[in-house]
């Protein structure tokens, strides 16, 4: 990363909070320090092969096309002329139509984050199977770290995939098998297996007796265009029949207010989400000569609270759906005393016993935690799912909302998992990798086909679960769009009640309920090849095995 | 050619535009799946996969709802995701997004290797949001508009994950960072002048 990435990552932690900039020095090495990442070959044959077959793929497509009958008036409406006078009328009306959706008191054609969740039922198991849902890409990961996602190896990996350790015994792999198009072979590493955290049930005992249990499956709504044509002319645009253009869609748009503290906002009609934030141009750029926060500068939870709830209020956006809101108080971070060396305080002195100072941003977080039929959402990992507030403690103003949704749903039915001794082991058996390893420093052992096991954060403690509760969660699957497609999933949530995992990134386990993830709970984890830097068959450790290494259930 | 250009000719049929944004993309979408599989075979093919589905709609691409990065770049996430399933691997995407070996790529002394060490464990402390956003912007080095459209969420969001996640490494390598500062200034002078 050279200096020109760097300093532009700064100027964007800097647009968040400038009184970041007089701490530049520690922001530095941590930027590099984050930056560095494995080494990627890309092979050039490879990048030629996959052109040339993508370019007779489409010459393919062209030549069938141009056998097909086309409309005649596709050629028209394909004109530049008439696509740039659509899209003209369409910004026109995105605008107006944004403007009356977002006018506080105002009655918007479509009631983004309506106060009561919509569901409506549907025939049993009407999603079809939910086997495949993961966190998705609506979320930020697939399968994190819960039994979400859980699913059983393939003894038949693909080559040049480690396969799960039991079957790497009978079938070590230790140089990869090529199967691509490029004819480079790629050395590999003998496999790494992680060596995970694990989870001991020790809550009350487990009755859950529904023999289905429903799965909501989120809805939104297209924006229509006679409702464009109502807002147009709500606005004063006078009386457009945008219903004559056919398939007229809105997309997003996104209004800044232009006056101190104002802000940005910006609405996706395609997914029903509005998210509002601060309009930096309008916002103090203090930078560094900001007077940094003291603890004493920070108020209350309750007057932090107090700041949301009323810019919800005075502009109109119901908490209705939400739970009593929290405040995070992740925006305490420590600096080390740099002061300490100015003052010819010994190095030595310094690193062996350093003082850290607390520092505050300039913002505090609330989560208004999402309910839905009574009950909290989480995501995969364990986390809360809801209506998130940034307030800018340093002027006491709500800074960014996001996380304003449309809440409407179809209600499936789902045969349920009532085996209390499954859900329990399901539960246990959740994988928790140490998620980044040094293979330098963190090997912990030798696996059954000779490669390293490799420790990490918290390999092998056994991690206590409490009594869970009843919750969703939220899981996504990908339609034939790409678009993932939003569900909530009835679940357990155990949360982790050993003491000193604050820490962790998994502070729940969270368990689907509906007996299509139940078949997927034997999970091994796999290994995996770690990609050499340069060639060569790598040093496996000879054969072995590690009392903790994880095997099939 | 400007990329919009090139988008406008290929829906309007010329299909042999594409390979120009194939040039553009190809190594970078190549280097995003092989961050995080750490396996060249599984790279090419998943490469290849999102590329094909890439000019299946490519003629329905509406560059109004977004620019063609963050497009191509939410095929090749959703490809990664259908490979894990597919494979039924239970190996989360986190894992994959591992930091590299320090020993293989640190160009500095024992204290980068430290920092770094540090940096990489801490990592895992993070959020699987923060974690994502980070890998994004500072390897795939992508702009916080193509993040927020990559991933489904707001641009604000994402800087503020992102914010979040380096005052956390922050805190969870304080004595790393101090000594970086402490003994190891000389490539730190050199941004810092950049900067000022």
């Amino acid at each position: 990363m050279n200096n020109t990435d760097i300093k532009k990552i700064l100027d964007d932690l800097y647009s968040v909070d400038p009184s970041l900039k007089a701490r530049e020095q520690e922001l530095i090495p941590i930027i590099r320090a984050m930056a560095i990442k494995p080494e990627a070959y890309y092979d050039a044959t490879f990048a030629a092969n996959l052109r040339t077959r993508l370019l007779a793929e489409l010459a393919e497509n062209k030549s069938t096309q141009s056998r097909t009958s086309v409309p005649a008036f596709w050629n028209i409406l394909t004109a530049r002329p008439l696509q740039y006078a659509i899209l003209g009328v369409a910004v026109i009306v995105i605008g107006a139509v944004a403007i009356t959706e977002l006018h506080p008191k105002t009655n918007g054609p479509v009631a983004l984050n309506s106060p009561n969740v919509t569901i409506q039922n549907v025939s049993a198991g009407a999603f079809g199977s939910l086997s495949s849902l993961g966190a998705g890409a609506g979320s930020a990961t697939a399968g994190a770290n819960s039994a979400a996602n859980p699913a059983v190896p393939s003894a038949a990996a693909t080559p040049g995939v480690a396969t799960p350790m039991n079957a790497v015994a009978a079938a070590p792999t230790n140089s990869a098998t090529k199967v691509g198009a490029s004819a480079t072979y790629m050395p590999v590493r003998p496999p790494v297996y992680y060596n995970p955290s694990k989870y001991d049930y020790t809550g009350n005992p487990i009755t859950q007796t529904q023999a289905q249990l429903n799965v909501l499956k989120k809805v939104t709504t297209a924006f229509s265009a006679d409702q464009a044509t109502t807002a147009l002319e709500q606005a004063g645009f006078g009386g457009i029949n945008l219903s004559a253009f056919a398939n007229l869609g809105m997309s997003t748009v996104t209004l800044v207010q232009n006056q101190p503290f104002g802000y940005q906002i910006s609405i996706d009609f395609v997914n029903g989400t509005i998210s509002i934030d601060q309009n930096y141009n309008e916002w103090p750029q203090d930078g560094a000569t900001t007077t940094p926060l003291t603890a004493s500068d920070i108020p209350s939870d309750s007057a932090v609270i107090a700041t949301a709830n009323q810019f919800f209020a005075s502009h109109g956006i119901s908490t209705e759906n939400y739970a009593t809101p929290e405040v995070t108080h992740d925006n305490v971070g420590f600096a080390v005393p740099l002061a300490a060396k100015a003052a010819g305080v010994a190095n030595s002195a310094i690193v062996g016993a350093m003082p850290m100072i607390p520092y505050y941003s300039d913002s505090e977080q609330v989560l208004y935690p999402l309910m839905v039929n009574g009950i909290n959402v989480y995501d995969t990992s364990g986390n809360k799912v809801g209506l998130t507030v940034e307030v800018n403690v340093r002027y006491n103003r709500v800074a960014n909302v996001y996380g304003l949704e449309t809440e409407t749903y179809q209600s499936s039915a789902y045969d349920a998992i009532t085996d209390a001794s499954t859900i329990i082991s399901m539960a246990e058996s959740t994988p928790s990798y140490p998620m980044i390893y040094n293979v330098t420093n963190d090997v912990v052992g030798t696996g059954a086909s000779g490669g390293a096991v490799i420790g990490g954060s918290g390999d092998g403690t056994v991690y206590d679960l409490g009594t869970p509760t009843m919750a969703y969660a939220e899981m996504y699957q990908a339609d034939s769009q790409g678009q993932d497609q939003e569900f909530l999933v009835p679940a357990y949530v155990f949360p982790v009640t050993t003491a000193g995992t604050d820490n962790a990134s998994t502070q729940n386990i969270v368990v689907p309920l509906i007996k299509d993830f139940e078949q997927q709970n034997n999970v091994v984890i796999p290994g995996r090849p770690i990609p050499m830097t340069s060639g060569g068959s790598g040093g496996g450790a000879s054969a072995g095995s590690v009392s903790n290494a994880p095997t099939a259930q | 050619m400007q990329e919009a250009d090139i988008l406008a000719r290929i829906a309007e049929g010329d299909t042999d535009q594409f390979g120009m944004l194939y040039d553009a993309y190809s190594e970078r979408i190549y280097r995003y799946i092989f961050y995080r599989t750490h396996n060249r075979e599984i790279a090419e093919d998943l490469t290849s996969a999102t590329f094909f589905k890439a000019i299946q709609g490519i003629k329905s691409f509406n560059a109004a709802q977004g620019n063609f990065s963050a497009w191509i770049y939410r095929i090749a996430r959703n490809t990664l995701f259908d490979h894990y399933r597919a494979e039924r691997w239970h190996e989360p995407i986190e894992v994959a997004e591992e930091m590299a070996d320090p020993a293989n790529n640190i160009e500095g002394d024992a204290i980068n290797r430290e920092l770094i060490s540090k940096v990489k464990k801490s990592f895992a402390k993070l959020s699987k949001d923060q974690q994502e956003i980070v890998t994004l912007r500072v390897w795939d080095e992508l702009t916080y508009p193509e993040i927020a459209k990559v991933l489904g969420k707001s641009e604000a969001s994402c800087k503020m994950a992102f914010y979040r996640a380096t005052l956390k490494l922050k805190e969870l390598a304080p004595l790393a960072v101090a000594l970086i500062i402490l003994f190891s200034s000389v490539s730190l002078q050199s941004v810092e002048k950049f900067i000022k």
